[in-house]
């Protein structure tokens, strides 16, 4: 794998982590109070 | 506008964008999108001044005279809103756009075209907000933090600003995702974490502090909204809602936030204090782990907003203690900037002039700070003007003063040019007395018990209102002069060497010229 590929990589799986973090945060902040 | 042409290494990258207005909407490199926030958080900066001079005219004296109470009380909202969301937090992303790039070694930002996306979405945000004072029954006039009922009971101003709050918190979110991405993947090689400059661990630490707690503001508005419009009860307590519930969600956001707007202030000054002091920054990983310490604690003192709004005595306690706490990490900050100063070559360029009155100044809003955080004085001192001073001290001659401190520190490196170092003394020794006139009697005023968010006020606090109007005019004009000298800078600012700050060691003045080329570090330095 070309280092350019494997940074992309790695770029996408940070971002999507964070995401996926973003929207648990988001939906847990309003099923708590449902 | 000419292409600034930079290495010519022929990577890929096409020097040639569209030139006038499309280049600004298209861009995806990360200097341009970093003056587009940085001048969008300023003309932010004037409006919210201008809320800040109506607010300060109609209390010059007691009684009502130019503002109606609601309008008074749209004014403040407002002001706090657009101060927060418009002006400080954009200028701290235009500040990451530009540096966390060059000081790290990378060629731009992790996801350019997203980056592209963030900053736009904040005018759009902004005219919602603006034009909400235009519309049947104006803007919100429940304060910044828009408590229900009043903000579930307010007209149309309160849904534009709902919208607006969801926009700028994705806005915020896509930042953040974006400065963490380009800080953990795209450093250069042999820069570890704890190589990293200063101001790039805080931005590291204040964007996890933004994922964390914008998602929580994003479901407290969202909440809010479905209050309003489709029939639940979240926090309306006629249909079985808490609106207490509202006041802990809002502040688990409001409490980080302040930290969000501080934290990359600390980076600033992390970066001109050893500068100007020709001396590495003093207790660097203790530097790095206070800011982590500051960021942790943050997320668990929410509730010293609420000490009167009800709660048990081991609440309040846990809550106090834990507010007192955020003092230890921050004094070692205020210990480290010092010792770093301490026997060092120190000069008093502006930058410098800018950073030490921030510490002074933050010192004292850090004290008042913990005068709050004491249970029977906060039942005493809550929502009156004591409050107002302290965090206009946190987050005026904080957070403000510090992003002067940086403009001034890296104008060379971003246009090439320098600055009148005569005209930005003035501008700092004017902001110094008139904010200090502004906010110090405040304390007086707060302690005596004058209300916030009223227009009108008793006969004994009419002469510190009136310092403290002349006081703010002052202030006021004093920001003129610093846009003056940004527009002299850019336009006939002598040319700047690549280095002209003798003390800089980080990788955009030791490696890059002045101003820095549109495209750089295409081929990453090596860190040793």
């Amino acid at each position: 794998m070309s280092q350019e590929t494997d940074i992309k990589r790695k770029k996408f799986r940070t971002a999507m982590f964070l995401l996926i973090m973003v929207v648990a945060i988001y939906l847990t902040a309003i099923f708590k109070e449902w | 506008m000419a292409a600034v042409h930079g290495d010519a290494h022929g990577h890929g990258h096409d020097d040639h964008h569209p030139s006038g207005i499309m280049r600004w909407v298209t861009t995806t490199n990360h200097k341009d999108i970093g003056t587009m926030y940085l001048w969008f958080s300023f003309f932010m900066f004037m409006v919210g001044g201008t809320l800040a001079m109506g607010i300060r005219a109609e209390l010059y004296q007691p009684g009502i005279q130019i503002l109606e109470p609601e309008l008074f009380n749209q004014f403040t909202t407002l002001h706090g809103l657009i101060m927060v969301f418009g002006a400080i937090m954009p200028a701290f992303v235009g500040f990451a756009n530009w540096q966390v790039p060059m000081m790290i070694g990378a060629p731009d930002m992790a996801f350019a075209r997203m980056n592209n996306w963030s900053f736009w979405l904040l005018p759009v945000a902004a005219t919602l907000l603006i034009s909400s004072f235009f519309v049947p029954g104006g803007a919100a006039a429940g304060g910044w933090t828009f408590y229900p009922p009043l903000s579930v009971q307010g007209g149309l101003g309160v849904d534009l600003m709902i919208f607006a709050i969801h926009i700028l918190g994705a806005s915020s979110i896509m930042g953040s995702i974006n400065i963490i991405t380009t800080i953990l993947n795209m450093r250069a090689p042999g820069m570890t974490l704890m190589k990293m400059p200063m101001f790039v661990w805080t931005w590291l630490i204040t964007a996890y502090l933004l994922v964390l707690v914008m998602p929580v503001l994003a479901g407290v508005v969202t909440m809010l909204l479905t209050d309003r419009h489709f029939g639940t009860s979240f926090f309306n307590a006629a249909g079985g809602g808490d609106p207490v519930m509202f006041q802990h969600i809002f502040w688990f956001f409001g409490h980080p936030e302040v930290y969000i707007m501080i934290l990359p202030a600390f980076g600033i000054v992390s970066e001109i204090i050893p500068t100007f002091s020709r001396k590495p920054l003093f207790g660097y990983s203790s530097m790095v782990y206070a800011t982590a310490s500051i960021a942790i604690l943050s997320c668990v003192v929410w509730a010293h907003h609420m000490f009167t709004a009800g709660m048990p005595a081991v609440g309040q306690l846990f809550f106090m203690y834990a507010t007192m706490l955020i003092a230890v990490p921050t004094a070692v900050k205020v210990f480290n900037w010092t010792a770093t100063m301490w026997r060092g070559s120190m000069t008093f360029e502006t930058p410098m002039l800018f950073s030490i009155g921030f510490i002074f100044l933050f010192v004292i809003g850090g004290f008042s700070g913990v005068i709050c955080a004491i249970v029977p004085i906060d039942i005493q001192v809550q929502d009156t003007y004591y409050v107002i001073a302290h965090f206009h001290y946190v987050l005026v001659s904080g957070a403000l003063f510090a992003l002067f401190a940086g403009a001034y520190y890296w104008i060379p490196k971003w246009t090439g040019h320098m600055y009148n170092e005569t005209l930005g003394k003035w501008h700092f020794w004017l902001s110094m007395f008139f904010f200090n006139m502004t906010f110090f009697v405040q304390h007086f005023l707060g302690l005596a018990g004058m209300p916030r968010r009223v227009p009108d006020y008793n006969l004994q606090f009419a002469d510190f209102n009136m310092i403290s109007s002349i006081g703010a005019f002052g202030f006021g004009l004093s920001q003129l002069l610093f846009l003056y000298i940004m527009v002299n800078c850019i336009r006939s600012g002598e040319k700047a060497s690549q280095k002209p700050w003798d003390g800089a060691t980080s990788l955009e003045w030791t490696h890059l010229p002045c101003p820095a080329p549109y495209h750089s570090f295409e081929k990453p330095p090596i860190v040793k």
